[in-house]
């Protein structure tokens, strides 16, 4: 560790009762997704940008903040405020902030208002602290992460609100950078019938036929659901060579079937069936020839059975991504790790979508590190975040750009 | 034809007019099923039973009413009066009652209130002509049908509300009477599994941990493939007993008719339920179909022990055979022969009804009802062709006054 490195990491130690609060008050903004009402934690979140003396705007409730020096290289921070919905269940407030023994209690608090947290702090240190940064440090605080990004990330990407030669995103678990990143798709089939009664009509093949059959679209779809199994099964051969991080068991690329809904009435033959499914893919993969596979499968069951009414559509298909771990932008996580964590921390392998594939798309190479841990609750019940991992997740941010750009 | 066979026959047609309108009536009262609010119908049906000179009593709004000797053999004459809902669709008003082209269209105008005016002007005819009938005739028209019958005929007939030596189920197809009847097994699957992160932590049992979760539609495959299968062996065991014309179906059948899993993209599903109906042909039996099911799913049960799934059979009910050379099969089949003016011979029907229930309890059960298969029967614009209904008040009269007289 460097002095300018211990006099940033002493400086974020003496914030500690402001990252906190901040953390709570942020928390107590509830920002679910959908409904999606995001100006209350929008323009919260741009006070403070604005107050540690950066220029900022708000576009279409995304917070983007900006310091600049001189003409070097421009590392953006990334984080997301949105959220999923509460949910039921909670035992604690969802909105309420609670501090139990060294963990903040509420929706969001790990995923992934913690990141803004220590994306804002991250850089208040630097700033505070006096240090000559060269380049551009572009902070942003977005919406719309849970439901795919299209109306945050991306559209400050490709709007040419937000650009730059790096990003370290949030997002991710703890401990260990994330460099490399699987492939996700998501998938809806939809199947269309003909109703008719189950008794007097029933979906029968030939010769027992005639025109009041039905046409059923639970078993056809099923049809689609076991080729979707051998699809897995087929995955489950190949283990990645990637490192995942602690309590992350899945080495291998995984099907999952999330939601299913066919059929009105216990005595029809039901008309309309849809699957909604996502694939998750290891970095040796590639989206698009899974994609090819999907629809040649469908094109064959259609030409076996002329009764086949389905759709097949693929709104979200990101492909995996790979760092290169010797680029100055991984030099320089690495060595903040090193005087952090007192060790090199290693890059893992993180399989979930975040809105890291918009930049890595665009050139823009990306690593993540977040405050997640296996047993944080994101997306569940009495969601929280250990405290501890909100404070190195900002000396990470802190010392990353520092490093980065000095 | 007997000359007092044809006076009924005769008196059926003058009264063409008031059965229409009274079809038009009851077809104009809502009786959907769910959510079952019944009062007004069986109000209504009650009065007119009492206006006929029926002794009458009405139980959780089934209408009973009894005429005659009570010493001596004795029928019961069924109609349902609940529905199914009207559902979307129609071109007609469901509650119209409107007649097109010699049609009565309206929820329920076929299904199953046709054989309600049938048997309310059969029994009418009888009386305005004074024929005195031998033994004592019952009349019922019930609710609950559409969703089993526990509420209706059963309930009656634990009760011994009602009670007789045969029964004319009037619901079903018309033209031909049934004596053969399928077994039904509503089944439903119920699988509970664990809810997470579907990226973060999916269900691949190899790479299991704590955190993992247990995907529910996932483990509904294996139930789904098990019914194909037996679908597909049904299909090979053909029944012997003869089908209506235009019938798809002479095998058993396995119908997926609902499922429901998951809520949520990004989550492993926590819940999913499948619904599932057998018909089976009268030569299966529905214990054995139902022991099977259970031992595959024991059988599932022992090798996942992941797998929290529950099976119940709500409803299920064996298929049963009427004896058809008893005077009452054969008062029915003559009735059946006079109307359609030829010989006709008993069916084989594959539906849920509430045969079964008068069936169980000893009383020789067998089937008529109205049209064909292209009533729209439970789907929009369902119709009956007056023709039909009158033609089923006519076979209803003659079994009457045939079997009590």
């Amino acid at each position: 560790m460097d002095e300018l490195e211990k006099s940033v990491l002493d400086k974020i130690e003496n914030m500690r009762d402001e990252i906190i609060k901040f953390q709570q008050q942020i928390i107590q903004i509830p920002s679910e997704n959908p409904p999606s009402k995001y100006k209350e934690v929008a323009k919260f979140t741009e006070n403070k940008l604005k107050e540690i003396g950066l220029t900022t705007q708000i576009k279409r409730g995304n917070v983007i903040g900006e310091y600049k020096k001189g003409n070097g290289r421009t590392l953006i921070l990334n984080a997301h405020y949105d959220t999923v919905e509460v949910f039921d269940g909670w035992k604690k407030d969802p909105f309420g902030a609670e501090i139990i023994d060294g963990k903040i209690y509420g929706r969001g608090s790990s995923d992934d208002k913690s990141c803004v947290t220590a994306e804002i702090f991250a850089v208040k240190a630097l700033l505070d602290s006096g240090i000559d940064l060269k380049g551009k440090l572009i902070v942003t605080a977005v919406g719309d992460e849970e439901t795919g990004g299209l109306r945050g990330t991306e559209y400050l990407l490709s709007s040419g609100l937000v650009n730059g030669n790096v990003c370290l995103l949030g997002d991710a678990p703890c401990d260990y950078p994330i460099g490399y990143t699987g492939g996700t798709m998501y998938i809806t089939f939809t199947i269309n019938g003909k109703q008719a009664h189950g008794l007097g009509g029933p979906d029968l093949p030939e010769p027992y036929r005639n025109e009041y059959s039905g046409i059923n679209t639970i078993e056809r779809m099923f049809k689609i659901v076991n080729f979707l199994m051998e699809l897995k099964a087929e995955f489950l051969t190949k283990e990645t060579k990637y490192p995942l991080p602690e309590g992350y068991t899945n080495k291998v690329s995984s099907i999952n079937l999330a939601e299913i809904h066919g059929g009105n009435k216990i005595t029809t033959v039901p008309k309309k069936c849809y699957l909604h499914c996502s694939i998750n893919t290891i970095p040796e993969q590639d989206v698009e020839s899974i994609k090819k596979r999907i629809h040649n499968y469908v094109d064959k069951l259609k030409k076996e059975d002329p009764d086949l009414d389905i759709t097949v559509q693929i709104p979200i298909a990101m492909e995996p991504f790979v760092i290169d771990g010797k680029s100055d932008f991984a030099l320089a996580v690495n060595k903040s790790s090193k005087a952090i964590f007192g060790e090199q921390r290693d890059f893992k392998l993180f399989m979930p979508s975040t809105d890291a594939h918009w930049f890595q798309e665009r050139g823009i190479e990306t690593i993540l590190i977040g405050t997640t841990r296996t047993d944080n609750r994101a997306h569940a019940e009495d969601e929280f975040v250990y405290i501890e991992d909100l404070i190195n997740t900002t000396k990470l941010y802190a010392l990353t750009a520092l490093n980065y750009l000095k | 034809m007997k000359d007092i066979e044809k006076r009924v026959l005769n008196k059926i047609d003058d009264l063409r007019e008031e059965i229409i309108k009274f079809h038009q009536d009851i077809v104009r009262i809502p009786s959907e099923n769910p959510p079952g609010k019944y009062r007004q119908i069986s109000k209504f049906i009650q009065n007119k039973f009492e206006k006929l000179g029926l002794k009458t009593i009405n139980k959780r709004n089934n209408v009973v009413g009894t005429y005659g000797d009570t010493d001596n053999p004795s029928l019961i004459l069924y109609g349902h009066m609940d529905t199914v809902p009207a559902y979307e669709g129609w071109t007609k008003e469901p509650f119209g009652g409107e007649i097109i082209d010699g049609k009565i269209y309206g929820r329920g105008a076929c299904d199953d209130k046709a054989c309600v005016t049938a048997e309310i002007f059969a029994i009418k005819v009888l009386i305005d002509l004074g024929i005195k009938l031998k033994g004592k005739l019952t009349l019922i028209s019930v609710i609950d049908e559409e969703t089993g019958g526990f509420n209706g005929a059963k309930y009656l007939l634990d009760k011994g509300y009602i009670n007789g030596e045969a029964c004319l189920v009037g619901d079903g197809r018309g033209n031909y009477p049934v004596a053969y009847t399928g077994g039904f097994i509503l089944a439903t699957f119920l699988i509970k599994g664990k809810k997470a992160h579907a990226l973060s932590f999916p269900d691949i049992p190899k790479y299991r941990n704590e955190y993992s979760g247990v995907n529910a539609i996932q483990k509904m495959v294996k139930i789904q493939n098990f019914l194909s299968e037996l679908q597909e062996e049904f299909l090979e065991r053909e029944t012997k007993y003869p089908n209506f014309p235009g019938h798809p179906s002479k095998v058993s059948t396995v119908n997926l008719a609902k499922i429901d899993g998951g809520d949520k993209i990004s989550a492993v599903p926590d819940k999913c339920i499948l619904y599932c109906i057998i018909n089976t042909i009268p030569e299966q039996d529905v214990e054995r179909i139902k022991n099977r099911i259970l031992t595959f799913v024991e059988n599932l049960r022992q090798n996942d022990p992941d797998l929290d799934i529950k099976v119940s059979f709500t409803f299920s009910f064996e298929p049963f055979e009427t004896d058809i050379n008893t005077k009452f099969a054969k008062t029915v089949q003559n009735a059946v022969s006079i109307v359609y003016n030829e010989e006709r011979d008993f069916k084989f029907f594959q539906s849920a009804n509430d045969g079964h229930w008068f069936h169980e309890k000893g009383i020789e059960t067998i089937l008529i009802g109205t049209g064909t298969h292209e009533n729209n029967v439970h789907a929009e614009d369902e119709f009956v062709a007056i023709n039909d209904l009158i033609d089923t008040t006519k076979i209803f009269a003659l079994t009457i006054l045939n079997y009590l007289s």
